[in-house]
């Protein structure tokens, strides 16, 4: 703008002219309700660090001994001679653990009720309705509860139902045959993991590369071939051993019951999961729902028209245009379902939150430990959502 | 007849896929309705009747009910009014709602307060044919000032009612009435600096928009159990010494907090129905020679908050569901004494789940009364 | 109707304004004086920057340089000028930007209270005037999108109106009507023309501009290119791109 601050004075001017006209200037009026805010929130800040100075600071208590055991975990071998970052770390993976099988779990589930919603028969579309308006409107946290009170029902181990052989349900939890293998297993998942990728890049890079030369055959085939290459080089490498796990029940010499082989569903966390799944899966439904229905009609007529049967109809035209609006506020959802997580504290399954309570409790140190919860969830949080975007920019590409 | 065959014959058996899905439906539902009929048969519900003062009112003390009864008629009775003075009953709607009304009073009346039950009833008919009629007379600004006043003065006058005449200690609070009053809090507490944080975060000065944006993603952050026992541990080490500021109690905390985690939320609700309001609307009020304050008092913000109206209220009916919540801070909200009724009276040992069912129940019916509101809302103003 | 410059008060000066956003440079040095009375309008092909300079006018775009004098007031950072300035000022919008959630009749009596403190009764009748002027006083009580494109503009018209402004801008004003709502949107700027009103206006409407207009200003990238008499536009053009212009529009 034109006329600077201080040009504007003449000299004869009175001070309370000057000041009048000082306040009358856009700028100045801008800088100064800045400056006031400022000043402001430099009091508050300068009270909170006053007050903060007076708790117990620091995260060095984090290093003596936990002192306590944690019922579940995994990937990790914890006990209570452990440090406290080990039981932090352990509760860390805990809620990975829920919250990464639950947002896979609650998007299929979605996904389908989603489509049931939609659906012309009339017994479907109720049964994914009245799912919805119970499950959505109960709080999450009874539902919790509930799942762990109706698995707590299961039998005694001693009159565990089996099924065949393959799974033992009991109220210690839901055995599930599993797949295991010898020492070096995570190793060779580690690099199953690290060979997708590289197939995946490899993919792209030969689609590029067809692009500008001359045809090749399919990188599809190409990058395929390289990771179950991959996969069976590195399998005898490790002297891999796969064999099916399936769970038994026996009793030693104490007479007690214990549990062996297959994969464990314990009640804590497979309440959390299935009441994680479920009211997520609401949320995710009428997300997918709404994206679907504001889809122009024209498509599925158009869609109908060209003699598509449904299922190709919904997986080849609706479901990729639907998934352009459904991404953003899908992801909104899976950062829920991971903060929902630590509602784990109900029902004592160890995730993050439950350890940093008990450490807590143990040790004092309330603020930093605060802390540490906030960034923790808020790095999880950010992992997710730049996933998501990753995705969301490649399904929204034009031309894609 | 043929309609109702061909009916049938298109939404079940449409095509060979629609067949299984029948089938398998119809399966599915048989079984969820046997299990959940043959389990309401079976179970002794007398744990309903025996402590139903316990589960709407917590440790309340006997001869403090009174307080409890007068605040929850003025509430049915001021929402029969509004709902027959705002909405478009018909006959179906109206029996929909007396009868929603009804359900709680039929549970949760004894012997001794029957008359005091059938006194309201009467009052709310009164009332809700008083609204009914008023809405096409003359009276109509008057009485929908005075309706709009009742509510805004309701809140105060519940803790007026709550606390006078030496009332009980906040802690004694307790039950589903402590759900309603923590949720009805953070809603009346949060909606305003909600509004505040979003005008906040669109502002173009840039320090505001940088605390309001780090204030709003931080909270958003952490779950809500985070925050709740940040304010059992931290909180009281930072609120000052004056007015006894420090020895607050954990309710009051805990609806500190709720306040501020709802107005995170709702702050972003309304920032997506500020951003959806053309420019051109702010130009012109500019152009007609009015300033900021006015141009987003009277053009944007009502506009912009009508347009999310269904939103907010999903996140008001999502605040009521997290009230739940204040477990950990050792409230006895319903939840926390539905879990431990099973397990300190002796009579009921074992009956967990009836006792879940119930709280699960209550919780459901008014998030479902909320949201029937919402897409009244929705409808009347598409109109 | 044509009326001589000389013995006229200026109304809006503007020398060497210029506007940038981000890289594009909007208005490259833009002098001219508009004359109270005066019914000047403003046209060129699109992105010339002929609705960016009206809109530097009444302050809704900041110009980067140059000085604009509105009425003798002067258009800088002093907030108190800049509101006068839009109080003398009105303007109308290619897409109306009516206050959907108020009525017609509040879409106009708001400003007035708000701003020039008018009591309820004065700003309504006021309003009610108006919109006779504009001819459509029984849709007082409608709301905005009730009414058609052509009724919408001529009550933001009237709302402009209300403000008893002293000069109106145009921005477009029939763009976005449908043809057979042209008709009565200009006929209200033909009246308030013909009423003495100083209005600058921003049209393709060549029937329109050859019948009120006093001056025209051609616009192209930025700058003005060639000024003078409807006549002067129409005979002979001196400009190539003028000439190009009005080739391709008339």
């Amino acid at each position: 703008m034109p006329s600077s601050l201080f040009t504007q004075f003449k000299s004869e001017d009175s001070i309370k002219k000057k000041l009048n006209l000082l306040f009358r200037n856009r700028i100045f009026r801008r800088f100064f309700i800045q400056f006031v805010f400022g000043i402001f929130l430099l009091l508050l800040f300068f009270y909170i660090v006053d007050k903060a100075l007076n708790l117990e600071l620091g995260f060095g208590h984090l290093s003596s001994r936990a002192g306590f055991g944690l019922s579940h975990t995994f990937i990790i071998d914890y006990n209570s001679n452990d440090s406290r970052w080990m039981s932090y770390f352990a509760g860390v993976i805990n809620t990975i653990r829920v919250s990464l099988v639950g947002i896979v779990l609650a998007t299929i589930l979605g996904i389908f009720m989603g489509l049931a919603r939609l659906s012309h028969n009339f017994l479907i579309n109720k049964i994914a309705t009245g799912y919805v308006e119970f499950i959505r409107n109960t709080p999450l946290l009874v539902q919790i509860i509930f799942w762990q009170l109706l698995l707590l029902q299961l039998p005694h181990i001693s009159k565990a139902l089996t099924f065949g052989g393959l799974s033992v349900w009991s109220n210690k939890g839901i055995l599930l045959p599993i797949i295991s293998s010898n020492e070096n297993g995570s190793l060779w998942t580690l690099i199953l993991f690290l060979g997708l990728i590289i197939s995946l890049i490899l993919r792209s890079r030969l689609f590029k590369y067809k692009e500008e030369h001359v045809d090749l055959f399919s990188p599809n085939l190409i990058s395929l071939f390289t990771f179950v290459a991959i996969t069976i080089i590195s399998f005898f490498a490790l002297s891999m051993k796969l064999s099916f796990n399936v769970p038994e029940v026996n009793i030693n010499q104490y007479g007690t019951y214990i549990q062996s082989g297959g994969f464990i569903l314990t009640p804590q966390f497979a309440a959390v999961l299935f009441a994680l799944v479920l009211y997520t899966g609401t949320f995710i439904t009428e997300i997918v729902r709404g994206s679907i229905q504001s889809l122009p009609k024209g498509q599925t007529e158009a869609a109908m028209a060209l003699g598509l049967n449904s299922y190709q109809r919904i997986t080849l035209i609706i479901l990729p245009q639907a998934l352009r609006s459904i991404i953003p506020p899908l992801t909104n959802q899976y950062l829920n379902l991971t903060k929902n997580s630590s509602l784990s504290v109900a029902i004592a399954y160890p995730d993050l939150f439950m350890v940093s309570r008990t450490i807590m409790n143990n040790a004092g140190h309330a603020l930093p430990m605060f802390v540490l919860i906030l960034i923790t969830y808020l790095t999880l949080s950010l992992v997710i959502s730049l996933i998501m975007n990753i995705i969301n920019r490649r399904v929204t590409r034009i031309g894609a | 007849m043929m309609i109702l065959l061909n009916w049938v014959r298109e939404n079940f058996f449409g095509s060979k896929l629609d067949v299984i899905l029948s089938i398998v439906g119809a399966f599915f539902i048989y079984f969820i309705l046997s299990t959940v009929i043959s389990f309401i048969i079976n179970s002794d519900w007398t744990l309903i009747l025996v402590n139903r003062q316990l589960m709407l009112t917590g440790l309340m003390p006997e001869e403090e009910i009174w307080r409890v009864w007068t605040i929850f008629s003025l509430t049915v009775i001021l929402m029969t009014t509004s709902v027959a003075f705002w909405f478009n009953i018909n006959i179906k709607g109206s029996i929909f709602y007396i009868l929603l009304l009804l359900m709680p009073f039929l549970i949760f009346t004894t012997k001794n307060t029957l008359l005091y039950v059938l006194l309201i009833m009467i009052l709310s008919i009164v009332f809700f044919y008083l609204g009914y009629r008023s809405k096409n007379s003359g009276l109509k600004n008057i009485v929908s000032r005075v309706i709009v006043i009742s509510w805004i003065i309701l809140l105060p006058i519940c803790f007026l009612i709550l606390n006078i005449l030496d009332g009980p200690k906040m802690t004694l609070w307790g039950g589903f009435m402590i759900n309603l009053i923590l949720a009805a809090i953070a809603i009346f507490a949060g909606f305003p600096l909600g509004i505040l944080l979003a005008l906040g975060r669109a502002s173009s000065y840039k320090l505001i928009k940088l605390i309001s944006t780090l204030y709003i993603e931080v909270i958003r952050g952490a779950p809500l159990v985070a925050w709740l026992l940040l304010a059992w541990f931290v909180l009281p080490k930072f609120l000052p010494n004056l007015f006894g500021l420090s020895d607050l109690n954990i309710v009051v905390r805990a609806m500190i907090v709720l306040s501020l985690f709802a107005s995170a939320y709702i702050a972003e609700v309304i920032r997506g129905g500020l951003q959806s309001i053309p420019r051109g609307q702010e130009e012109a009020s500019f152009a007609l020679g009015m300033n900021s304050i006015s141009t987003t008092i009277f053009i944007v913000l009502p506009q912009a908050i009508k347009i999310v109206i269904p939103t907010v209220v999903s996140t008001f009916i999502a605040i009521f569901k997290d009230t739940s919540l204040v477990f950990i801070l050792a409230i006895t909200d319903l939840l926390r004494i539905g879990r431990l009724i099973p397990e300190q009276q002796q009579a009921f040992f074992g009956k967990s789940i009836e006792s879940l069912c119930v709280v699960a129940l209550l919780f459901w019916i008014v998030s479902l009364v909320l949201s029937q509101i919402s897409r009244n809302i929705e409808k009347k103003l598409n109109i | 109707m044509k009326k001589t410059e000389s013995k006229k008060k200026l109304s809006v000066e503007a020398k060497g304004v210029t506007k940038l956003f981000g890289d594009f440079q909007a208005l490259k040095g833009i002098t001219a004086n508009i004359y109270e009375g005066e019914v000047v309008v403003v046209f060129g092909p699109s992105g010339s920057g002929k609705s960016t300079f009206i809109r530097t006018i009444n302050g809704l775009e900041e110009h980067n340089s140059g000085e604009i004098t509105v009425n003798g007031i002067p258009l800088n950072d002093d907030v108190k000028n800049r509101d006068e300035i839009r109080g003398q000022v009105g303007m109308v919008f290619q897409q109306f930007n009516l206050f959907p959630h108020l009525s017609v009749l509040r879409n106009i009596t708001l400003a007035p209270q708000k701003v020039k403190k008018l009591s309820k009764s004065e700003s309504e009748e006021l309003a009610m005037s108006l919109l006779e002027r504009v001819g459509i006083p029984e849709q007082a009580a409608k709301f905005p999108t009730q009414l058609s494109g052509g009724q919408q503009q001529r009550v933001a018209i009237a709302r402009a109106l209300a403000m008893q402004p002293k000069i109106m801008l145009f921005d477009e004003p029939t763009s976005a009507l449908d043809p057979e709502m042209i008709k009565e949107v200009l006929d209200v700027m033909i009246e308030l023309a013909q009423s003495g009103m100083t209005m600058i206006c921003v049209t393709h409407e060549m029937g329109f501009a050859r019948e009120v207009a006093d001056r025209f200003l051609f616009f192209d990238e930025g700058l003005i290119v060639e000024e003078g008499t409807p006549e002067h536009f129409f005979k002979n053009p001196k400009e190539e791109r003028t000439k190009l212009f009005l080739s391709q529009i008339l």
